[in-house]
């Protein structure tokens, strides 16, 4: 059995590749990659939208709510 | 299928029309920014008072709302889900804070595939709209977008707004965890 360390290292080098590959790509690139994702991908999502749909709407509203809890926090300041 | 960023300049060009400030978030941002992922849909923050749903809708004839009383959704959510003519999906958020609207402003129009350009929000606020989200999806986007651009983001500009969010929500953990992303990137 491996020492967790040599794990630990193999999966930070793992992510330091990912990351050289990441700069390396222009936007065009990693843009085309989205398309093709969506080409391969989207229909399916569609078809499973209805419950897409609900955890988008409440991921949306968790994210909308915590920027108005900022703008609140904010006036409250000003106030 | 019609592409996504076809879909987004659609939209974008009609808003625009409409005297609607617009600006792609989501899936399409990361992609620029970070490491693209799947997805069904783009998103857009919009500058709109909440109130003004009604003239939003007679701004994109073409596309239908996915919900009843959509206006009455508008107002009281504060977004929206149409489906546009080309059958993508296209989520709209109104930017209805002060942090929205810098980030509305900050957002930059570029090129993002050849010929087709679109107005994106900066590399910097869509880590802070990943980073203040509770999904651990988001915070995996933004490590991305961390890796990516780690030496030319603005990290003033995040910490200052990631600070001002750990106070508003309670969660001390928003800079430090930003900055964890930054000595990872080296």
């Amino acid at each position: 059995m491996r020492p967790l360390s040599i794990h630990r290292e193999d999966w930070d080098e793992r992510r330091r590749l990912e990351a050289q590959l990441l700069r390396a790509m222009t936007v065009f690139e990693s843009v085309a990659e989205l398309e093709a994702l969506y080409r391969e991908f989207g229909r399916h999502l569609e078809e499973v939208e209805p419950d897409l749909q609900q955890e988008r709407a409440r991921y949306l509203g968790m994210l909308q709510g915590r920027l108005a809890r900022l703008e609140q926090v904010r006036q409250e300041g000003a106030a | 299928m019609t592409g996504l960023v076809a879909a987004l300049q659609r939209v974008q060009q009609a808003l625009s029309e409409a005297g609607i400030e617009s600006v792609a978030i989501g899936a399409l941002a990361l992609s620029v920014w970070g490491r693209a992922r799947a997805t069904s849909d783009v998103d857009l923050k919009i500058l709109l008072p909440r109130e003004r749903g009604a003239y939003l809708l007679d701004s994109l004839p073409g596309y239908t709302p996915m919900v009843e009383e959509p206006v009455e959704t508008l107002r009281r959510l504060g977004f929206l889900f149409l489906r546009g003519p080309e059958g993508c999906r296209v989520d709209l958020l109104l930017a209805d804070t002060a942090y929205d609207e810098q980030a509305i402003h900050r957002a930059v129009e570029m090129e993002v595939l050849p010929g087709q350009k679109a107005r994106v929000c900066t590399a910097e606020d869509l880590v802070i709209y990943k980073l203040i989200s509770t999904r651990s999806r988001d915070h995996e986007d933004a490590e991305t977008v961390v890796h990516r651009q780690a030496s030319t983001l603005d990290a003033p500009y995040v910490e200052g707004w990631l600070r001002q969010f750990e106070l508003a929500l309670d969660d001390s953990t928003l800079v430090e965890t930003f900055r964890g992303m930054l000595r990872a990137a080296g």
